[in-house]
């Protein structure tokens, strides 16, 4: 497996041209699917789990979706590289820790992937760049259609799609958007807002997912609901949901045009450039606020001397598996958080 | 300024532990495992997981207002599917008859069309009780 070639290729955050890509980093929708009559991959024995997997395999294959997709075998995958997959987002954090037979398929342009015996036995998703509800559904429910047409789903005209979790039946679908949101999270009300996401039916999860927690303002907003509403419905929920939440954030961005405010983040988003531009060692915690600072700064119209794509490339590029698949080698924390400050300097032509 | 979001709290197993406070059901699924993928009641009530497809009909009477519960509806109204109906199933042969039913009422075939009626009558009530 070429890691390099797989590290240099698209990325949906690296594509600015996405709507209201100001705030929405990207879009992911999955759908999750079984095949009926198969224990789900948790009750399956290994053999089983093989056997769905080339099961699986072979409707990717028929499919315009998945055919030209490359397959990643977990059992063949070290550590490091299935972290640098879970960094990406191409798989969910449960994947990447455990040593079954399963495995991921990832479409061209890294658009499109398939997890195949994760906690259900097809977890489908696509990527989009910016605020792109419908491009995103459009194409994973096209590849739906067409492995649907392979493999046999495990359907009920009452409950719809079975899952391994009641929370996922139904539809199987969720909706995950990841953003930016800066002037929210320094106005003190970024909590508040996020609770009140609930009664929308929306929650608040951490950067890798469930109870990962929020870095560099970067939030996922994604529903919790899956059953009784068709898959338009739950995408026009969250539209208002994320109209309303980037409504609040440019308000709060606003607000900051106010002269003495105004002189208050400037403050911030040249110190944080300093610093990004200078450190020696840092974490990607840190590295991760202060990019986020800088974002901020770009969007409020200061002259700062970077390009938000550059930026997005550094949040991608700097996280540790990343670092590790570049170095080719595992390294310690801070031997990561060297390696971190100078590709950061290198990309940010700090000192 | 670290945030940490939790888990979004799905209150399954508040509800599946009231669910069971029903003694009639408790007694009725004590026993039961699953013949597709033999999950017990148990294992059910302590993981909230079902272990295959054949769970959502096994333990249909908990499972249709645990679904109501976290989803506020039992109804599923979005995508449909029909390639899972699998060749000889009761669910085939009634998609079968639905479609025969409907070419004898074209056909004015009414004798034949009423004996098909009372046999889908009859199937969707064995499907019924399998699943309530």
């Amino acid at each position: 497996m070429d890691w390099q070639t797989i590290a240099s290729e698209p990325h949906a955050w690296l594509d600015l041209a996405g709507p209201s890509s100001d705030i929405v980093i990207s879009t992911r929708v999955r759908l999750a699917r079984n095949i009926v009559d198969v224990p789900f991959p948790e009750r399956l024995e290994e053999g089983g789990r093989r056997e769905l997997l080339e099961q699986v395999l072979r409707a990717a294959s028929l499919s315009s979706s998945l055919s030209q997709a490359r397959f990643i075998d977990m059992k063949e995958a070290s550590k490091t590289e299935r972290q640098f997959l879970m960094e990406r987002h191409l798989i969910s954090p449960e994947m990447a820790f455990d040593d079954h037979a399963r495995g991921v398929l990832i479409g061209p342009g890294q658009l499109v992937t398939l997890m195949i015996n994760e906690e259900d036995h097809l977890r489908l998703q696509s990527f989009s760049p910016g605020f792109s509800l419908r491009q995103a559904y459009n194409k994973v429910n096209k590849a739906d259609n067409e492995l649907g047409d392979h493999l046999a789903y495990a359907f009920d005209a009452e409950w719809g799609f079975c899952t391994r979790c009641p929370t996922n039946a139904g539809t199987g679908l969720r909706v995950s958007c990841l953003l930016h949101l800066p002037a929210l999270a320094a106005s003190g009300d970024l909590e508040r807002v996020l609770a009140g996401l609930a009664q929308m039916n929306v929650a608040a999860r951490g950067f890798y997912g469930e109870s990962s927690k929020a870095i560099g303002n970067l939030i996922q907003i994604s529903n919790t609901m899956t059953l009784g509403h068709s898959e338009q419905e739950y995408l026009e929920n969250m539209d208002r949901v994320i109209q309303s939440v980037m409504h609040v954030e440019r308000q709060c961005r606003e607000a900051f045009l106010e002269p003495k405010r105004k002189a208050v983040v400037e403050d911030q988003v040249w110190r944080s450039w300093g610093l990004l531009r200078n450190a020696r060692l840092i974490s990607y915690d840190e590295a991760m606020s202060l990019i986020s600072q800088i974002r901020l700064g770009l969007q409020m119209g200061l002259q700062v001397p970077a390009k938000a794509a550059t930026l997005n490339q550094v949040m991608l590029i700097t996280q540790p598996a990343h670092l590790q698949l570049f170095k080719g080698r595992a390294l310690k924390t801070e031997e990561r958080d060297r390696a971190r400050a100078s590709l950061i300097r290198e990309k940010l032509g700090g000192e | 300024m670290p945030f940490h979001y939790g888990k979004p709290i799905h209150p399954l197993e508040v509800l599946l532990s009231l669910l069971a406070q029903s003694a009639v059901r408790r007694q009725q699924l004590a026993g039961v495992s699953c013949k597709g993928c033999g999950l017990t009641y148990g294992e059910f009530k302590r993981t909230s997981q079902l272990g295959c497809s054949t769970c959502y009909f096994t333990f249909a009477s908990l499972i249709g207002p645990l679904l109501k519960q976290i989803h506020g509806s039992a109804q599923h109204i979005g995508k449909t599917y029909k390639r899972t109906v699998r060749p000889g199933s009761a669910t085939e042969e009634l998609a079968r008859m639905k479609v025969e039913l409907k070419a004898a009422i074209d056909e004015e075939q009414y004798e034949k069309a009423a004996q098909l009626r009372d046999h889908i009558q009859k199937l969707e009530r064995g499907e019924k009780t399998r699943k309530s």
